[in-house]
């Protein structure tokens, strides 16, 4: 990867006792169940509030590191804390309440067929115990946002690929998490929605949110300008800010 | 929005669930009330029968002394101690006794039908059949005491059995529900299995995705609780009007007392709990095998 530097907010050796870390991945290994290395040996650490890109080709490993730091995948070897605690030693309802904090836009979007749009985005607020009245609002304003609110009642299965996205991102976001984590959340919309996508995670980095986003879009990772953590075989290749004109 | 929408979609598993408790709170409601009857009937036999003798003096040719010798029978029994109650059975009913097998048009009087006396010994008694037995014959030589107790012990003996394999059929139908609901969760849970990982991701408890899993089940199973209950009702109701003829000294008769509708009131609240319970507890064990 050209034009790479290396930025100061990850740390080259990181303490994964030190709770100033949101994510921190200390020689983690992930197997395939048939063999062959998803991750290998990653190691690196992401300060509060930052925002990270994940780069890397097919297979490279960046959706099942955005699964380990979501602690949606068991790792085989090293050592992982999210939010300041290692999620696998938590008692389960302490863990559902660690992913509370986090929110996960998936490649594949993964909808409830069976509920509407609104419904889609509202559920996270379900899960934390919000009243009916407030997540209704909270979902129908972002849906506004995503512009899906004259969508609000429809199933997923009537949506068009972008438009399932932006769904799943809205979701994602409504809980305002701590940490968020998209797999390509701009991979199958228009520029013009990626870039108010966008806005939108830069709203929550703001606020901060610390923001990893996996993506293939070289163009959008260059305007940025944010750190990037390219992947390559299951382990890191290099760590920093993409300034050049070459991936 | 609708106010409680269904996390889980509706799903072939769970539309079998309801009739198959239909059916099984139906067959242990009338299995619990076989239970009830059996039970009363073991101990009215193991209470009232043992003390109640019949004696029958076979008859000569000469009827006139026949007559003198029941008489003088019962008068003897009746200063016997322990002995609670003599009568003679008027020919009349011994008649009756005798018409399913002879038929309307036979002539009683014609027949030299025996004397037969009904002797009810004292409950705390400390007489013996025996001892009915040598006081007969020592009016009567022929007499012949009919004594309850050989073939009452058989029909508690059977109706024993009986409350066992009544109860043994319970527990199989309780046995057949349970490893339904855990089958049955286990498939809704690999038909959800999508949903449950992204509820999973979204921070719900595990607590929150076995409710969503069970809360529809256990609505449904309520109904059919319900449903299976008044079936068997309706079949216990008949059975009741039925039994109403028949001896319930001798015959195991169904009449349930106030705390026996509690106990049948009970079976199919009992199912609805254990198979919440049961498909509560599978979802709990398989979610906790989830990262």
């Amino acid at each position: 990867m050209s034009g790479m530097i290396t930025d100061p907010t990850f740390d080259a050796g990181p303490d994964p006792a030190a709770p100033a870390e949101v994510v921190a991945l200390d020689n983690v290994s992930v197997v395939y169940p048939g063999g062959g290395a998803a991750l290998d040996s990653v190691t690196f650490a992401l300060s509060p509030g930052s925002f990270t890109f994940v780069t890397g080709g097919s297979g490279a490993g960046k959706t099942t590191l955005l699964n380990v730091i979501g602690f949606a995948m068991p790792i085989n070897s090293g050592r992982l804390r999210v939010l300041g605690h290692d999620p696998m030693a938590l008692p389960r309802t302490e863990r559902a309440a660690l992913r509370r904090q986090i929110g996960m836009v998936f490649q594949d979007f993964r909808l409830l067929d069976h509920l509407s749009v609104l419904e889609n985005v509202a559920l996270p607020l379900r899960v934390d115990g919000v009243a009916e009245s407030k997540r209704r609002a909270q979902a129908s304003e972002l849906l506004e946002w995503v512009g899906l609110g004259d969508r609000l009642d429809a199933l997923p299965q009537t949506l068009s690929g972008g438009q399932k996205q932006r769904v799943a991102i809205a979701r994602a976001v409504i809980g305002r998490p701590q940490l968020l984590l998209a797999d390509e959340p701009t991979g199958s919309i228009d520029d013009e929605i990626g870039m108010r996508v966008i806005r939108l995670f830069q709203a929550l980095h703001s606020e901060g949110t610390t923001v990893v986003i996996a993506t293939h879009n070289n163009h959008l990772v260059r305007s940025l300008q944010y750190p990037v953590l390219h992947l390559a075989g299951g382990q890191v290749q290099s760590i920093g800010v993409l300034r050049g004109t070459e991936v | 929005m609708r106010r409680h929408f269904q996390i889980f979609q509706s799903d072939a598993a769970s539309r079998y669930l309801p009739w198959l408790l239909v059916l099984a709170v139906f067959l242990a409601t009338v299995a619990t009330a076989g239970l009830l009857a059996a039970e009363r009937t073991l101990v009215q036999w193991r209470t009232a029968v043992p003390t109640i003798l019949t004696v029958q003096l076979p008859p000569s040719d000469n009827a006139a002394q026949d007559e003198d010798r029941a008489d003088a029978l019962v008068r003897r029994l009746r200063a016997e101690p322990g002995i609670a109650s003599v009568e003679r059975i008027p020919k009349e009913s011994v008649s009756r006794l005798l018409k399913p097998w002879l038929g309307d048009d036979f002539d009683a009087s014609a027949l030299p039908l025996p004397p037969v006396l009904h002797v009810e010994l004292q409950q705390d008694s400390t007489t013996t059949a025996d001892d009915i037995s040598r006081l007969a014959t020592g009016v009567a030589a022929n007499a012949i005491v009919d004594n309850h107790r050989e073939w009452r012990e058989r029909l508690v003996n059977y109706v024993s059995w009986l409350r066992l394999g009544i109860a043994g059929g319970l527990i199989l139908v309780i046995v057949v529900t349970g490893l339904t609901a855990l089958f049955l969760t286990l498939s809704r849970m690999a038909i959800h299995h999508q949903a449950i990982t992204l509820l999973h991701q979204l921070g719900a408890s595990d607590r929150f995705v076995v409710r969503g899993l069970v809360r529809q089940a256990g609505i449904s199973a309520m109904i059919s609780a319900v449903l299976g209950f008044a079936l068997a009702l309706g079949l216990l109701v008949v059975l009741t009007a039925a039994s109403r003829e028949l001896d319930e000294t001798f015959l195991p008769v169904l009449r349930l007392d106030a705390l026996d509708w509690v106990w049948l009131a009970l079976v199919p609240l009992g199912f609805v709990i254990f198979t919440v319970l049961v498909a509560a507890r599978t979802a709990s064990f398989q979610l906790r095998r989830m990262p």
